[in-house]
């Protein structure tokens, strides 16, 4: 506690999910803004109505397919069932007041690591940021539980655990170091 | 369209010629709970804000709050401002049903004294007993507090949310009693019978909002009753052991929903305002009917968002999560939205301070949307979890979306009583800041979210504290604006007293066919509505009865969870007997309507009740004295007579909505917590 220092940097993910969401936002404005000019304009209410009810299913369908086809393909993505077979490190993480445990506290690179998480206490959050200080992954540590994160560690150096979950007085200061050595 | 511009009174300026026509003119209790729901929620705001810039600062490193102070700030400006604001919208929904359905004023006036003792616990709380947990609470965290707050302050803290949880149960109770029994039961009032053609004349769609929330509402508050029961037990005995998994599901269960219902309460409420500016009515149509009951079905679905890193939860729920979340989205981008832009469009829009910030909150809503949606998927939220990108999609929605309507259901009212519109120079400068101001402090946190920085942080990562500094002179800048809307307010009312308001003069114009007729309430009838129900429920009872059989009560002795099971069945057992006995006929008549008041106050209290007993402290002394341990599950029987008898009385819909939900809460209560 308190020497590991999280210092974060943008990679190229993050920085597209936020690209999107900023055109979306502010499409979104535009079109709320042009609304507002067409709002003092004085049309038919029979107009209005019929050209929106008209264009009403396409909006439906359009924003059915797109969010559809967007939550099928991230379903192919998710953290879930670690293939523990293949793995080529194991590393028993322990999360606690405002603490992390390791072990061991380094793999090689280019090792395929299940880390098992778990809390000594309260709720933590393993927050793993890479030598880059790019958040790549995250698993709760919960009290009575163990949750299995797999990552491919390929890149060598100091990676940085930072607690993603609140725990108390301590939380932001809940940092630990692993290394990945080179290979 | 006949013209109506010839009868519109002398208020035109303010609203829509046709708008007057558009709302039955609210009455005087009608006003009342407006004023004060929203006058207290814009006062808690205020004083809430104040914390976050307070925290944003220290963030910033400009000021220097301690770790302590920074979470115990935290937690409650998370709790209160969610207290003040659910508490201003319920007053707005409340405003715009009373003209068409017979609501109770005391009961209102009971949630509200609920909720105000509610937020005043939770101060207390924080302040002088340091709990400083966060407002989600998350067992077993309030615990282990580090030695920053005593036991007592989390069980302050417990109870403070319980009273909120009241408050709002009261309300959602009372609301989806009244609307069921004036609209034809729940499939009337959630419009179902209308898309199944069975309805030439449809609910009103606050009413069909209203119905779906409330019905939700009281799904969530038995949830959140029965984790704050469950925490309030461990720091009664800490000898009660919360499963973490189980308690992380209730928790978010009910914050999720909570935190939901804010806005769709909201929009209940612009279904009926937004009308008097565009000067065209907010018509029940299929496509609302069909996007309210996939809210009711989806807000109750997706809150599984929040576990999605929690990899032991079963993949399944992960999967109705994330669609769920998504799906969330189609009524509010396709219904709600969607329809109150095409009334506005080309309606000649009468922009007042009031209908700006209503058009506004549309924006907030769907902006914020669409951040939580891109938050709810799964790979991303695998980046983005328990970032900062959290505070920003739900402050965008919230604070610019929830509160711009409070702001406007404040200034609505006072627009209407003035007889005038608020300053238009005012308007634009106060409406300018809030939105510059607003949209760079959630700009700020979309951004550093997206770079990984955490949420709760009270000290920020290397080089990140700009943020936290631009954000906080955006506060400064929202926070002008806002001082604006309060003297504009000030203004206002000072005119409003000066007598210039309508209501004294001119009669009401004539309404619109539909859009105000007050349903007179069918007459009551129980929760059990045939001799076949009865007789279902009494075979229940039997049935369950065998759970009082000294036989299989003892061999529930060794497992704690069989024996909380055993509990849950022997209540189900007494609440059985009692919704039977207070739906037969003679006695139903005898007592209802006259006692709703009282058997709402039987359903809170003996669920409650039932599960506080379950405190191994209480009842493990009891146990070595057979008559002693007999009496005991005699009352847990009592307990659950003493609700059935409530929901008996409270109709078909409610009644038998507490029936189970009550059960309910003994199951769910039995599944998670061991110990003792
Ligand atoms: C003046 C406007 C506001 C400011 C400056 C502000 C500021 C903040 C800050 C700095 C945080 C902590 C973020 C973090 O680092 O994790 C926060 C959290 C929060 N805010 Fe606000 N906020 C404002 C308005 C609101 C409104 C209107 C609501 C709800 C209606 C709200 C509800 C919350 C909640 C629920 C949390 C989470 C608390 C927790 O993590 O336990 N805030 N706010
Ligand atoms: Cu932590």
């Amino acid at each position: 506690m308190g020497d590991a220092l999280l210092d974060p940097s943008y990679d190229g993910f993050q920085i597209a999910v936020a690209v999107v969401f900023a055109l979306i936002a502010v499409s979104l404005a535009l079109f709320f803004a042009f609304a507002a000019r067409q709002a003092g304009r004085e049309m038919s209410l029979e107009a209005v109505t019929e050209a929106a009810y008209r264009a009403r299913p396409l909006w439906l369908a359009f924003l059915a397919i797109v969010l559809g086809t967007i939550v099928c393909v991230t379903l192919f993505f998710t953290p879930y069932r670690p293939d523990t077979a293949a793995a080529s490190a194991t590393v028993k993480v322990v999360g606690g007041q405002f603490y992390w445990t390791m072990d061991p506290k380094s793999v090689p690179a280019g090792s395929d690591v299940i880390f098992e998480v778990t809390a000594a206490d309260v709720n933590h959050g393993f927050g793993v940021y890479n030598p880059t200080g790019q958040l790549i992954g995250n698993v709760q540590a919960m009290p009575g539980y163990t949750n299995d994160l797999e990552l491919s560690l390929d890149e060598p150096g100091t990676y940085l655990v930072s607690c993603l979950e609140f725990c108390g007085l301590k939380h932001h200061d809940m940092a630990a170091e692993f290394e990945v050595t080179e290979e | 369209m006949e013209s109506a511009t010839a009868t519109a009174p002398a208020t035109g300026s303010i609203a829509h010629p046709d708008g007057e026509r558009l709302m039955a003119p609210p009455d005087r209790e009608a006003r009342l709970v407006g004023w004060l729901c929203a006058g207290t929620g814009l006062a808690l705001f205020a004083v809430m804000g104040l914390l976050g810039l307070t925290m944003r600062l220290t963030q910033a490193e400009v000021l220097g709050v301690s770790d302590e102070w920074f979470y115990r700030i935290m937690t409650l400006h998370g709790s209160g401002m969610l207290a003040g604001i659910l508490l201003a919208l319920m007053g707005g929904i409340w405003y715009v049903l009373k003209s068409v359905a017979e609501l109770s004023f005391t009961r209102m006036l009971v949630s509200y004294a609920a909720m105000v003792l509610g937020a005043v616990v939770v101060l207390v709380s924080v302040v002088f007993g340091g709990f400083g947990a966060g407002w989600t609470f998350l067992s077993p965290l309030p615990f282990l507090p580090a030695e920053a707050w005593d036991t007592w302050a989390a069980a302050a803290y417990f109870i403070g949310l319980m009273l909120v949880g009241v408050s709002f149960l009261v309300f959602c109770i009372d609301v989806l009693t009244t609307l069921t029994r004036t609209y034809g039961g729940l499939s009337g009032a959630l419009g179902v019978r209308f898309l199944r053609d069975r309805d030439d004349n449809p609910p009103p769609p606050q009413v069909i909002a209203a119905t779906a929330v409330t019905a939700q509402g009281t799904l969530a508050s038995a949830v959140g009753s029965t984790i704050l029961i469950a925490l309030l037990g461990k720091s009664i005995d800490s000898g009660v052991e919360l499963d973490a998994l189980w308690a992380k599901n209730l928790t978010y269960f009910f914050g999720h929903s909570y935190a939901n219902l804010i806005i769709y309460l909201g929009a209940g409420m612009i279904y009926v305002l937004l009308p008097r500016y565009a000067g065209r009515q907010w018509k029940t149509t299929k496509p609302l009917a069909y996007g309210w009951l996939a809210t009711l079905l989806l807000v109750t679905t997706a809150y599984g968002h929040h576990l999605y890193m929690d990899f032991v939860q079963p993949g399944a729920a992960s999967v109705i999560a994330t669609v769920s979340s998504s799906a969330a989205a189609l009524p509010v981008a396709v219904v709600t939205v969607y329809t109150g832009v095409m009334l506005v469009w080309g309606s000649r829009y009468r922009w007042t301070l009031a209908s700006v910030l209503i058009y506004l909150g549309f924006a907030g809503w769907t902006i914020g949307g669409v951040g939580a949606v891109i938050d709810s998927l799964i790979p991303i939220n695998f980046r983005f979890h328990n970032t900062l990108w959290v505070p920003a999609h739900f402050h965008t929605y919230l604070m610019l979306g929830a509160v711009f309507w409070v702001m406007a259901f404040l200034v609505h009212m006072l627009e209407r009583a003035a007889g005038r519109p608020a300053s238009e120079r005012v308007a634009k400068a106060s409406v300018g800041a809030m939105v510059l101001g607003g949209y760079g402090l959630v700009g700020a946190w979309y951004a550093s979210g997206a770079l990984g920085v955490p949420r709760r942080y009270s000290v920020q990562p290397v080089d990140t504290e700009v943020y936290s500094a631009v954000a906080s002179a955006c506060v400064a800048l929202f926070a002008v604006g806002f001082l604006l809307v309060l003297f504009e307010v000030g203004r206002l009312a000072l005119a409003a007293r000066g007598g210039a308001g309508r209501g004294s003069g001119a009669a009401a114009p004539p309404p619109i066919a539909g859009a105000a007729a007050a349903a007179g309430p069918a007459p009551a009838r129980p929760a059990l509505t045939s001799p076949l129900q009865i007789g279902t429920v009494v075979a229940i009872a039997v049935a369950a009865s065998f759970a009082l059989l000294p036989g299989i009560s003892a061999a529930t002795e060794g497992n704690v969870q069989m024996h909380h099971l055993a509990h849950a069945v022997q209540y189900l057992y007494g609440i059985a007997l009692g919704i039977a006995f207070g739906s037969t006929p003679s006695i139903f008549r005898r007592l209802a309507p006259r006692w709703t008041g009282a058997a709402i106050a039987a359903g809170i209290i003996g669920s409650t009740a039932m599960l506080l007993a379950m405190v191994p402290a209480i009842y493990e002394p009891l146990q070595d004295d057979d008559v002693l341990h007999s009496l005991y599950h005699v009352g847990v029987v009592a307990l659950g007579v003493i609700t059935g008898f409530g929901a008996a009385l409270l109709g078909p819909t409610t009644g038998k909505l507490l029936a189970v939900l009550s059960v309910g809460m003994g199951l769910m209560y039995a599944a998670g917590v061991t110990g003792g």
